[in-house]
């Protein structure tokens, strides 16, 4: 018991700070560096990440068990990818209905969440990291920390870059470059998490 | 294709699906053989290299032994015979606290006079980063290991003595994490009953696999770097990241 | 001629990484040696290339709501088959790749390019399209590979190229994730400065 209470702790840090899928791993990359101009749609998009990325480990992980059962694995991409498309297409349903204001500012950046590598990132993660013990309740946590570790790094960004916009930048780095920049910076400084263990 | 009907299109859908699934079938049945082909190519290879030896054994069933770590696990092991006389033995383990995930080791295990000794170790699997964590399939990083005895220790910085190796520089994980491969490597094979006629059994040791010390459960990545900043000075941006 | 302009097209004009800013996960990730970028350069050249075909052949076929989905599929196919070819023949590029050959499916370069060129075009100009814009993804991942990996080894394809006499200390904080970004933003900064453009308001 006490073991998988560590393990949990473990893997929510881990997930957010020692290997921060945006800033260690590299997985949404696009939508960090896109969707990342204001706060306000950051976080919006970061918490449609969190409920994607959470979800989608839960029925990846039962798709991953049938798959496994009959000895089909190599249909794990495509599996997976479908699933997502799915789950993503039911998101924008509902939030077309039921939180239209976010809807409209998320705006094509919503169907993007499929193509989110930190989307199907996790879910392939999930079927190598854990291997024993409650697997499901690890890989569902696991997603849903990713997801928040996500939205830590957009907002912080967000935040970043609305500053930025006032700033005296040369002309040549102003967009793309200085973002870049300042991601590094940002990985940089999580760096300083490495060392991090219970 | 204009049409809106949700038969039609649900249709479609499936059926350019199954095409891709069956194509994908038929490929897998032609890779999986080469697959499986080649990792019992490397495996022999692999066996051949760390002992000298001029017959192996069959597999022996490894679910009974216990180690006293966790994060590591014995894959396989073998004995090593040569003119009729068992010399050694080969176990593979892996250890999953590597920077990238886990690390499969083979080590070929000499046994004269009853003491083991490593005699060489090969790495079978290896997701560490380049230049870095991966440097430890280079031959200076895995002759170390030649000659040390059980619970072989990591030393940072050089000037490694005795029963320890020199970490690699900027990747203490990986190297502590292939130390632990050989160490429960050394550990299965001292547990090893050898009857006469060669059809050994595999003594289980009798302690319960303890959770281990946090010092030696680093933080892993799933991505393949490697970073002991945790332990260095501050690196500024241009600074050489030399770690200590 | 319109075949040799849809190549330089891919390669220059519109390169997928630094002009289009698309498939920037990999690109970061992959980058850490110049063997591997070459690696996931070509094998997602050759997804590229073989969905832009099947996709242009069915495009007429395919219906409109659910091409996303159908090109999805289709795309998942090849990157599968990619997948088990590298497992089988190029077991070492296979592991060093690890989870980014799934990824491929979600480059958004394949994706974009299925919607923006294939579903419109000839199933000839698709495939050098797909040619195109493959080498100019693996030019611009070999050319951050090539500052990663001397900068933070002093290594090329794993070979050493600095005299030992020079003592050359490397950076090893370039093959790290601040290494990419940094890379990555100062090659963009000196592209758009050589352009003579300010940089694009779009990120």
């Amino acid at each position: 018991m006490l073991e998988i209470l560590r393990n949990i702790f473990t893997l929510s840090i881990g997930a957010i700070f020692i290997e921060n899928f945006v800033l260690c791993q590299f997985l949404g990359i696009c939508p960090f560096l896109g969707v990342s101009k204001k706060v306000e749609t950051a976080s919006g998009m970061g918490f449609a990440v969190v409920f994607v990325m959470t979800v989608a480990s839960a029925i990846t992980w039962v798709v991953q068990y049938f798959l496994v059962k009959f000895g089909l694995d190599y249909l794990q991409t495509i599996a997976f990818i479908l699933v997502i498309a799915v789950l993503v297409q039911f998101v924008e349903m509902f939030l077309q209905k039921a939180i239209p204001a976010l809807y409209e500012s998320l705006g094509i950046y919503l169907p993007l969440i499929t193509t989110n590598c930190a989307v199907l990132g996790v879910a392939i993660l999930n079927t190598t990291k854990f291997t024993e013990g409650p697997t499901f309740l690890y890989s569902t946590l696991y997603g849903f920390m990713a997801g928040v570790g996500f939205l830590v790094a957009i907002v912080l960004m967000a935040g970043i870059r609305e500053r930025l916009e006032t700033s005296d930048i040369p002309e040549f780095l102003k967009g793309m470059p200085i973002t870049l920049i300042t991601a590094g910076l940002m990985a940089m400084a999580f760096m300083g998490f490495s060392g991090l263990s219970f | 294709m204009k049409t809106s009907n949700p038969v039609v299109l649900a249709l479609v859908l499936f059926l350019i699906t199954a095409i891709v699934t069956f194509a994908l079938a038929f490929v897998n049945s032609l890779t999986e053989p080469v697959i499986a082909m080649n990792t019992e190519q490397k495996i022999t290879e692999a066996q051949q290299a760390v002992l000298d030896a001029d017959e192996f054994s069959d597999d022996f069933d490894t679910s009974n032994i216990r180690l006293s770590e966790t994060g590591v696990s014995v894959d396989a092991l073998k004995l090593g015979f040569t003119d009729g006389e068992c010399v050694g033995y080969v176990v593979t383990t892996t250890c999953s606290e590597g920077y990238g995930g886990d690390i499969q080791v083979m080590v070929g295990i000499n046994n004269e006079g009853g003491e083991n000794t490593v005699n060489k170790i090969e790495i079978l699997s290896l997701s560490e980063t380049p230049g870095l964590g991966a440097n430890a399939q280079k031959d200076t990083f895995k002759d170390q290991y030649g000659g040390k005895e059980a619970g072989i220790t990591v030393k940072k910085g050089g000037g490694a003595a005795g029963n320890e190796i020199d970490a690699i520089s900027g990747a203490t994980i990986t190297s502590k994490a292939v130390t632990k491969a050989v160490n429960a490597a050394l550990e299965a094979a001292s547990g090893v009953v050898v009857s006469s006629d060669f059809t050994e059994s595999v003594e289980s040791e009798s302690e319960e696999p303890e959770s281990t010390e946090p010092e030696s459960v680093e933080s892993e990545s799933a991505e393949p770097e490697n970073a002991d900043i945790g332990d260095a000075v501050p690196v500024e941006v241009g600074e050489k990241a030399e770690v200590e | 001629m319109k075949s040799i302009k849809t190549i330089l097209n891919g390669l220059l004009y519109e390169n997928p990484t630094f002009i289009l800013l698309l498939g920037m996960c990999p690109t970061l990730a992959t980058t850490t040696g110049v063997s591997n970028a070459v690696g996931m350069g070509l094998s997602a050249a050759a997804v590229l290339i073989c969905s832009n075909i099947v996709i242009s052949l069915l495009r007429k076929l395919i219906p409109s709501k659910i091409r996303i989905a159908a090109y999805i599929v289709i795309i998942a196919g090849f990157v599968t088959v990619v997948q088990m070819a590298l497992e089988a023949y190029l077991p070492g590029l296979y592991e060093s790749l690890g989870l980014y050959i799934p990824l491929i499916v979600v480059n958004c370069i394949i994706l974009g390019r299925a919607e923006a060129f294939a579903s419109k075009n000839s199933v000839w100009l698709s495939a050098l399209d797909g040619l195109g814009m493959g080498l100019g993804f693996t030019c611009a991942l070999v050319l951050i590979a090539l500052v990663r990996e001397v900068l933070g080894a002093g290594e090329i394809l794993g070979m050493s190229i600095f005299p030992e006499a020079w003592n050359f200390q490397p950076a090893s904080i370039m093959l790290l994730a601040p290494g990419a970004f940094l890379t990555l933003g100062v090659l963009l900064g000196i592209i758009n400065a050589v352009r003579g453009r300010g940089g694009k308001k779009n990120a």
